[in-house]
This record gives C-alpha cells, structure tokens and sequence, in this order.
C-alpha cells in the first residue's frame, strides 16, 4: 500500500465517519469546531483563496497532505510578490518577495492555519458566545456558518463557515468586538481527498538554497519553574498565564516570556533586560491584526504581543510590574 | 500553448482543462504577475456573480479587493525597505523574517498617546470594512532607517516569532491565525510614542474597564 493510499484512505474514513456524525453535532457548534480541528490538521486538502485585510489582497494556494511523512504544506502566492511557503517535518522555508531570499526556521513547523482548540471547561464561553450559523455554498462546497463572538472589546471574534461533510473551513472572517469584519479569507476553489494534486507539494527552484534562520532570543525552557519575576497586575476579564519561561543570567540580566490566553486568543509579555539599548522603539505597533505595545521601565522592555486589539495589550502593559517578594 | 492565457485560466477556474496543463498554468501564475491578477481578478468577478460573499462584507468588500488589486501593478515604495532587510548579508537573520510582517505603528511620534477610551470611542464610526489601525489618531510614522531602530525592529520580529511557537505549544490554549505569513512584504516603518515610564501608569485601576 503506498503512502499515497493511506491518506486517501483515511480522507474516506473521516468523510464516512464525519458523514455518519452529522446530525448529531449539527446543532451544536463546539462540536463543529472540534471537527474543523482535526480535519484541518489530519485531512488531505488543496485550494486558491483570497486574504484581505485593510488595503492587502491576497491570492495564495494551498496543498496540505497528511500521510506517513507526516503533514506537508504549501502555500504559494497567486498575487504581488513571488512568496511560497513550505512546511513539513524539517520545519518551514520561505520564500520572500522580489528577492528570491530563501529562509527556513526548523523550529517553526505551526500550520498555516488557524487551529481551534476549544475548551469544554467554561474559560472559553465566559468570553465568547458560540452559535451556529446558517447554510450557505462556497467554493461549490455546502458550508455551515459558526461564529465566535466576543463578549467584551478585550478580544477579536470569528466567523467561520465549515464544509458541510468534513468540517473543512472555507471561509473565515476576524471581528471585533463591535462584530465588524477586520480580515477576511476565502476559498474560491477547493478540493479534498484523493483529488489533491500532491505535485503542488513540490518547492519552486528557490527553496534550493535555503538557509537557517535563528532567533536571537534564548533557547531552551529556561527555567520554566520558577516564579514570575515581572507580570502584569491586572489582566483583562479571562485571560489567564499558560506558560512561563525565565532566563536569567548572573547579574541582573533577564529574559521573561508569559503566555497568557483567553482560551483562543493568546497574549505574550516579553520583559527584558537592556533591549532599550539597542534602539526598540516604544509605543504601539501592528502587523496586520496583531497588535504589539511595548515600553521602558526600570532599565527593562516591557512587550506585549498579540493577535488581540490594541486596547488590549496596552492595558496589560501598563500593568506590568516588578513582582515584589 | 497558442491559446490566450486567459482563456486556459477560464478553463481552469471551471475545471475544464487537463491536469497537465492544470499544473503548467499554476506555475505560471506563480511567476506571471500580470497572469495571477486575471487570475484573481476572474475569481473575484465569479464570486461576485455567485454572491458568494452572502451579503457578509457587501459591495465595499469587492470594491476594496478591486482596487487593491488594481493597485497591485505600482511597486510598493516599502518593498525595497523590506528587501534589504531580507539580505542575509545584513547578518541578522531573524529580522529577515521581517518582510511577512508589516510592522506598522500606531501611535503617533513624539506625542502623548490619546486616552484608549476616546480613541476607540472615536472609532465607532469607522467604515463597515476596517483595520484596527483606523481606531487611533492618523500615524505618524518613520522608516526604520531614519529611526535608527532595526536592532529593535528585528526584537520585535523575533518576539512575534517567537510568541507563535508559544501560543501554539500551549496545547489546548492560544488561537493563532496565520495572517502575518500571508500579509505582504510592505511598509516597515516604526514610530516613537513616548518612552514610559512610569507616568503612563497613570489612570490605570486594578478593575478592568471595557476599552470603548
């Protein structure tokens, strides 16, 4: 049996299985979620779709194959700039802009899409109210409307419109709090299953000479156990700390990283010592609807990072502190 | 292939054409600038024909997406920007990583951020199809080049990159969407709100507020 077959195989069995669960789930959304989950990590898959957000447009295809190698992924730019993306077990290699720069970061192997982990144990519905949508055709396909909708301005909503048999998203629109569409993706053509094109997986002639590419933050876990040196003394409704990394060198020399998340959306806190040395800018940035804030305080950069509005994480900036033992 | 192009595309778009040439036509809509607008453009035109959109983003939507592509055809003056930081001569590759990641500022240089309350108050009456950026003041922005800046800039870089693997090692927690990987290689500009410290603490309670 080849590794070609397999994921035809499994493609079949989700479809069947995803077939036979339908009426069960149709009326409730965390369950649409959970399917979308999977099926956008497990199952075979290949279309063009369009990306705006502000005054950016763009066109990109997709092919994503789950087999025995593991999840491979393409994406090519149909629109402005030459740009492809390739992701597999060896990490993800980019192609940038006119250039024909190569990059590749074995440590970055994230999908391209956005996965939707949805918790059952209530964090997620304090903030957000799920509901189920309507019916609708994208892309030829039957859809099923899901919306995420924030409860408060803290947080960016979702709209999602899932394929009907698989759960596949065909659709996807960012909202905020006010539920006006922020950014927006469709596909305008889609296909699944044993009819994906897995030649579409093969890199362009550029991603020959790719080269590493290396974060100059430190490695590691650090120390992963230790307490919280710097945080904020207040965080909007929800949102609560999942991770903790600290690197600290003798002397007063630190490195802090906390992840604190709603349950969807995720926001890190970097606090670091001398970084203001070395020109950061203070203030608000943004990179396309993802907000940053940073500032000085002490000596140390405080910043804030996230896929959440800039209110957001200006509030949790201005709050972070020294902790006092 | 002596055909008009647009004709093959046609073709492809309704699944008429032969997966040979299917796959010609994909690469060369990967390197034809020209090619891939029609090919976006067409799909645009079908959508709308479809009325695909539902009614959700309305005639702004397409007529957003109709320039924008016009538009596409101008080299953006940023682009040039962003390539010199993708060299790897320049020595920092994460900061390579720059040019998916338009970093633009939002505050405006050099003078006090205006209350978060007013400014998103103030965005309520933004257009139905808008950026967050729409909800401040206008930016005054500067290159990074004239701020002096891009050690910073690459920081901030390394910290998006880094905030993804994050989010996304947490398991069960964090929601991350893909946009900065497809947002093209634009602007890299940033600014220089005022530098805190502690006087910008000022005003903030411990009860968190909604910030409208």
């Amino acid at each position: 049996m080849s590794a070609r077959t397999l994921p035809a195989m499994s493609a079949a069995a989700w479809l069947l299985w995803a077939g036979n669960i339908l009426a069960e789930v149709s009326d409730d959304p965390y369950q649409w979620l959970e399917r979308m989950s999977a099926a956008m990590s497990q199952m075979d898959y290949q279309g063009t779709f369009v990306y705006v957000q502000g005054d950016d447009v763009v066109t990109m295809r997709i092919t994503h194959v789950a087999d025995d190698a593991g999840v491979r992924e393409r994406l090519v730019s149909m629109s402005g700039a030459p740009r492809e993306f390739l992701r597999d077990s060896n990490g993800v290699r980019w192609v940038l802009g006119d250039d024909h720069s190569v990059l590749a970061d074995p440590a970055f192997k994230r999908s391209f899409f956005p996965q939707l982990p949805i918790d059952h144990q209530g964090q997620t519905q304090r903030c957000y109210a799920l509901e189920l949508g309507g019916t609708g055709r994208i892309a030829g396909q039957k859809v099923r409307g899901v919306s995420i909708l924030p409860k408060d301005h803290f947080r960016y909503g979702y709209r999602l419109w899932l394929e009907e048999r698989s759960a596949l998203m065909l659709k996807w629109e960012l909202v905020d709090g006010e539920r006006k569409p922020l950014a927006k993706l469709m596909f305008t053509d889609f296909r699944m299953g044993s009819e994906v094109d897995t030649s579409e997986l093969v890199p362009g002639s550029q991603l020959k000479k790719f080269r590493t590419v290396e974060s100059r933050l430190p490695a590691g876990r650090g120390e992963a156990a230790a307490a919280p040196r710097w945080q904020p003394s207040r965080l909007p409704p929800g949102f609560e700390l999942t991770d903790h990394r600290l690197f600290a060198q003798q002397g007063a020399s630190i490195f802090e990283h906390l992840v604190y998340s709603d349950g969807l959306a995720a926001v890190s806190v970097y606090v670091e010592s001398g970084a203001g040395q070395e020109g950061q800018a203070a203030g608000l940035s943004r990179l396309g609807t993802t907000h940053a804030f940073s500032r000085l305080s002490d000596g140390v950069s405080i910043t804030v990072i996230g896929d959440v509005p800039e209110a957001t994480v200006r509030y949790i900036g201005d709050a972070v502190a020294a902790v006092t033992p | 292939m002596n055909t008009d192009p647009r004709e093959h595309i046609s073709c492809l778009m309704d699944g008429e054409i032969s997966r040979e040439t299917g796959r010609f036509l994909v690469r060369r809509l990967g390197a034809d600038q020209a090619l891939s607008a029609t090919w976006a453009r067409y799909h645009l035109v079908r959508d709308c024909l479809r009325h695909q959109e539902g009614g959700l983003a309305g005639q702004s939507l397409a007529a957003q997406v109709r320039r924008a592509i016009e538009s596409e055809a101008a080299p953006a003056p940023s682009r040039t920007i962003g390539g010199a930081w993708l060299r790897p001569a320049v020595g920092m590759a994460i900061a390579a990583s720059v040019a998916l990641m338009a970093i633009v500022a939002v505050g405006p240089a050099g003078q006090p951020s205006q209350p978060l309350e007013s400014s998103l108050a103030e965005g309520g009456d933004a257009p139905g199809f808008t950026s967050p950026q729409s909800l401040t003041p206008a930016p005054v922005s500067q290159t990074a080049s004239l701020q002096g800046a891009p050690a910073g800039e690459s920081r901030m870089n390394a910290y998006l990159l880094r905030h993804y693997q994050a989010a996304g090692a947490n398991g069960s927690k964090g929601f991350v969407t893909f946009v900065p990987i497809v947002l093209k290689p634009a602007a890299v500009t940033a600014n220089a709100d005022p530098v805190d410290s502690e006087s910008e603490k000022q005003g903030n309670s411990d009860e968190p507020t909604q910030p409208r």
